[in-house]
């Protein structure tokens, strides 16, 4: 798996390489061709609502944290290099233990369960005509690697019967080795120069988690597969579209 | 003090004059003109403490003798146009044009002209002629029945109504001045025929022939029609100002009643407005050139040459004239700045007619001629440059090599001397002897002897008929007279191997082209567009940037002055910001950077508005400019060839398809935040116009239009500033090597 991640990576960075070669003047933003900046990516998540009430109380948003840096490479073209971080909630089926007189019966029930997730993305923009990289509107692809686990090393999630949901079949553990996939992304964007050293990045973007662990879930759900397959499908969920508003600098 | 400022003063003024709130057409009026006269202020079109200037204001001191205070709110500025026109603002500003100036007669007629503009500002006519007109226009009650001639009509009789209100005070207050008041009459008649040249003289077209090249028949005029003397009672309906007959009719009926009229037409010297009128005429001459009137500018040069016969300045107009005449005709362009000769009157007709007339070689060659000649006299930058380059058009374009030039002069000399003792005549006379010893003393010819007499004499008919032709092709004897002059030989082999040159870079050009299809062409012409996005190394180290413009506009208000005002400022900041951080050594001439003392930095200005201003009119056409040697002093003081422009053009719009993304943003809920943020707001779209010119070759070195889609933001503005900064200070590829 890692060996397949790492040759799409190295084919992005090939390519991207041999598109950008920086023609013969790149002047970057006033000389500047390195920005540092901070995003935020927010945007509603998609759950099951049954009816209007819902879908207006209900309604939460997720949130990731961005770390980036961008090099200009040529007139309308820069690279870039990001870390996302986020603790998200996703909606689970927690156990819970009800203790009568003699007997101790676990009951699932609905709750949130904190997750990490961990992104290291390579990106491309590409700016639009007559626009001068890294200001302006652009057009971004990415690719990255996506690491996922629980916050918590001991959560667990309650693994239901099919059939009869209130019956437990058992607690599945989220192992401590982080999960992982592959982020593919496409954003348009805006970077928006204020002052002299900063601009701000506004974007839109839709992103796609493919391949890493998650064709384990393919085979019929155990107990081992079953948290993988709970928080696969909620990722996606909460990452599938996003909107980036954030602050860059200008460093070099 | 920026527009603006002087816009919220006379808003003040109005409230406080008038007690009332100012309108909002009147605030429009008094924005506009404040904006307007601004820019005129700033252009270099008007001169400040010249001679002309001052003598203007000493004229007005005289007519405004007795009225000190008004005296104290006006303001009187010459305005360098070649238009006879003279008109006044409401903020006290009277201009006069160097070409109204330089067809007066007498001082008088100016005093007249000034009481008359006087009157203007004293009545408010330019308010009250604008808000009639917006009263009119834009009256959708009282007339909306109305047809567009006749709310025209209304609104022209408005503005004669002024006028005739104008002439009249004027009149009166020229009675009360010592001037004689039978010249506001001399100043009508001066109005009526302004459109002529400076005199009415025949044109003297030897004055360009040289001993060998002599102009045709067909080139001259048989007979010139008189100028039109009734045309000053035609149809003024429409017109803003009513006819000259109806002003002068009623200006006559006036000056019977005033009895206490001066005789005085000067009241200065005599010698002091001819002087100041002269100087006039001069400029004319030059405004002529920047206009592209050369027809004109050599016939009022010609004029005034009978006065100034020595003067380099009107024999370099002349020089100019021809050479920018014969670059039109080389490079097959029009030149819409002169008028065609059938709408000129007078004897300048034969000037004009005698230039329109000759083909592309003709008028090159005379010009080449006229240049030579005139370089041996003044070696000048220009005119060297101008004769260099011409001999190379010459050489390209009609082949007028040395060995063909000299090849031409000989086959001339042999047909002068056929004309001495004629062709035809040895032909016949040979004929005869042949004739005499071929026949049989019976007086018998064979059919044979006849038949090789008519091949002899088609023969020789044939030859005469070739040396008529060579000898009819004058542009290839323009230097007949000169042929073995060492300087045409050294000008000609320049010309040859820079000829050479241009024809191998356009033989290159063709055939990289040559095998491709259509579509293989279109793209390489596109990729080749694309290219020149990017800023040209051109290896400037120091670049004078003028007067940088900024135009802001949105689809339903049009332009917006102060905003306009505001960004033009912001855009020059920018400018030297951005030099400064791309290392860029820039002049910056831009009004609100000068001190009030700094009059050599506003006339170095003006001048370099002039020198742009006439690369504007010659458009695609690239010549060595007239203005070149004034804006080349400049350029030198400054250590500097390359004038940059500089402006935005901003717009704000409503975006076309708002429906469609908003229908769309329905379907797909949850971006329809989106769609109603994209829907509500306007979509701006920003111009960043850059050229570079050589101010020597005359050459646009690099012109760029960015479009952006996005608000004008400084940083955009900046990002591309500094991008053409960094770039055209980068050496050229060829220099490196």
């Amino acid at each position: 798996m890692k060996n397949k991640i790492t040759t799409l990576l190295l084919t992005f960075c090939i390519a991207v390489g041999a598109f950008a070669t920086p023609p013969q003047h790149v002047p970057g933003y006033m000389g500047k061709k390195l920005s540092v900046g901070a995003n935020v990516s927010t945007f509603f998540m998609f759950e099951d609502f049954s009816d209007v009430t819902d879908l207006i109380f209900s309604t939460r948003f997720s949130y990731k944290t961005e770390l980036a840096a961008t090099y200009t490479v040529g007139r309308r073209v820069s690279l870039g290099a990001s870390y996302y971080f986020a603790k998200q909630k996703y909606t689970s089926i927690s156990s819970d233990y009800v203790f009568g007189y003699n007997y101790t019966t676990v009951m699932p029930k609905e709750d949130f369960v904190d997750c990490k997730l961990r992104i290291v993305e390579f990106n491309m923009k590409i700016f639009r005509r007559n626009f001068l990289a890294p200001i302006g509107p652009y057009h971004q692809i990415g690719v990255g690697v996506v690491k996922y686990n629980a916050s918590a090393p001991g959560d667990s999630i309650v693994l239901v019967d099919a059939d009869s949901p209130s019956q437990v079949r058992g607690i599945a553990r989220i192992p401590s080795d982080p999960y992982s996939c592959v982020k593919l992304s496409y954003h348009i964007g805006y970077a928006a120069p204020v002052f002299k050293n900063c601009f701000f990045n506004f974007a839109f973007g839709v992103n796609f988690f493919r391949g890493g662990d998650s064709p384990k879930i393919k085979t019929s759900i155990t107990s081992s597969n079953y948290a993988l397959a709970m928080m696969n499908k909620h990722i996606r969920r909460h990452n599938f579209l996003e909107f980036k508003i954030g602050f860059s600098w200008l460093a070099l | 003090m920026s527009a603006k400022v002087k816009y919220q003063e006379d808003v003040k003024q109005e409230t406080k004059t008038t007690k009332k709130y100012v309108s909002k057409t009147k605030g429009e009026f008094l924005l506009q003109s404040n904006y307007f006269v601004d820019i005129l202020l700033q252009s270099g079109k008007v001169l400040f403490g010249d001679s002309v200037t001052n003598y203007v204001n000493s004229v007005a001191d005289r007519v405004l003798i007795n009225e000190p205070e008004l005296r104290a709110q006006l303001t009187f500025y010459t305005l360098r146009s070649e238009e006879p026109n003279a008109f006044s603002t409401d903020q006290g500003m009277i201009f006069v044009t160097v070409g109204l100036i330089s067809q007066l007669e007498n001082e008088a007629q100016l005093a007249f002209i000034l009481s008359h503009e006087i009157a203007h500002y004293q009545k408010r006519h330019t308010l009250s002629v604008y808000m009639e007109g917006q009263r009119i226009f834009s009256d959708n009650t009282k007339s909306r029945s109305a047809t567009l001639d006749d709310k025209i009509r209304n609104f022209s009789n408005h503005e004669k109504a002024s006028e005739y209100q104008a002439d009249s005070m004027g009149l009166a207050r020229l009675s009360k001045t010592g001037y004689d008041c039978s010249e506001a009459i001399g100043a009508m008649f001066v109005l009526q025929f302004s459109h002529l040249p400076f005199d009415d003289f025949a044109f003297n077209s030897k004055f360009y022939e040289r001993p060998m090249m002599v102009f045709p028949k067909s080139l001259l005029l048989d007979s010139i029609p008189p100028i039109k003397l009734d045309g000053d009672s035609e149809d003024d309906q429409y017109s803003s100002h009513p006819n000259i007959a109806n002003r002068r009719s009623k200006l006559e009926d006036q000056l019977e009643d005033l009895t206490n009229c001066g005789s005085s037409k000067f009241a200065s010297t005599e010698a002091q407005f001819y002087l100041i009128r002269t100087i006039c005429r001069f400029e004319v001459v030059r405004l002529e050139l920047i206009a592209r009137n050369y027809p004109g500018a050599i016939y009022n040069s010609t004029f005034l040459q009978k006065e100034y016969p020595q003067s380099l300045y009107l024999k370099r107009a002349i020089g100019k004239s021809l050479y920018c005449m014969a670059k039109y005709e080389n490079l097959g362009k029009n030149n819409d700045g002169t008028d065609s000769y059938h709408k000129v009157e007078g004897n300048q007709q034969q000037c004009f007619y005698l230039f329109q007339r000759m083909s592309d070689e003709q008028i090159t060659s005379v010009a080449l001629r006229y240049l030579y000649d005139l370089s041996k006299v003044d070696s000048s930058e220009t005119i060297l440059a101008m004769r260099n380059d011409l001999c190379t058009d010459a050489v390209f374009y009609h082949n007028m090599t040395m060995e063909a030039m000299q090849k031409s002069v000989r086959t001339y000399k042999e047909a002068l001397a056929d004309t001495v003792k004629p062709v035809v005549d040895t032909a016949t006379k040979t004929a005869e002897v042949k004739k005499d010893s071929s026949s049989s003393p019976s007086g018998y010819v064979s059919k044979y002897d006849k038949l090789r007499n008519e091949k002899k004499k088609k023969e020789k008919k044939e030859v005469v008929e070739q040396k008529n032709a060579e000898v009819s092709k004058f542009h290839m004897l323009a230097f007949g007279d000169i042929i073995d002059e060492t300087g045409v030989i050294r000008m000609f082999e320049m010309a040859e191997s820079k000829a050479e040159i241009k024809t191998q870079a356009k033989e290159a050009k063709e055939k990289k082209y040559a095998n491709m299809s259509s579509y293989e062409e279109r793209k390489a012409r596109q990729k080749e567009g694309k290219k020149n996005n990017t800023p040209t190394p051109l290896g400037i180290d120091t670049v004078l940037v003028v007067d940088p413009f900024y135009l802001y506009a949105t689809e339903r208000e049009g332009y917006k002055l102060l905003e306009s005002e505001a960004g033009r400022y912001r855009l020059c900041s920018e400018v030297s910001d951005v030099a400064a951080a791309a290392e860029m050594p820039i002049v910056l001439f831009q009004m609100k950077e000068f001190e009030k003392t700094d009059i050599d930095k506003y006339n170095e200005l003006a001048l370099l508005n002039e020198w742009l201003e006439e690369s504007a009119n010659h458009d695609e056409v690239v010549v060595i400019q007239s203005e070149t040697e004034f804006a080349s002093s400049v350029c030198d003081k400054y250590h500097s060839d390359h004038i940059m422009i500089t402006g935005v053009t901003s717009i704000k719009q409503h975006r076309s398809n708002r429906g469609g993304v908003v229908l769309f943003t329905i379907l797909c809920w949850p971006l329809l935040p989106a769609g109603i943020v994209y829907a509500l707001t306007p979509e701006h779209e920003t111009y960043l116009i850059t050229g570079i010119f050589n101010v020597k070759s005359g050459e646009t070195e690099m012109s760029r239009v960015s479009r952006l889609k996005a608000k004008a933001r400084s940083g955009y503005i900046g990002s591309q500033l500094y991008d053409i900064f960094t770039g055209i200070k980068k050496e050229p590829s060829s220099t490196k090597k």
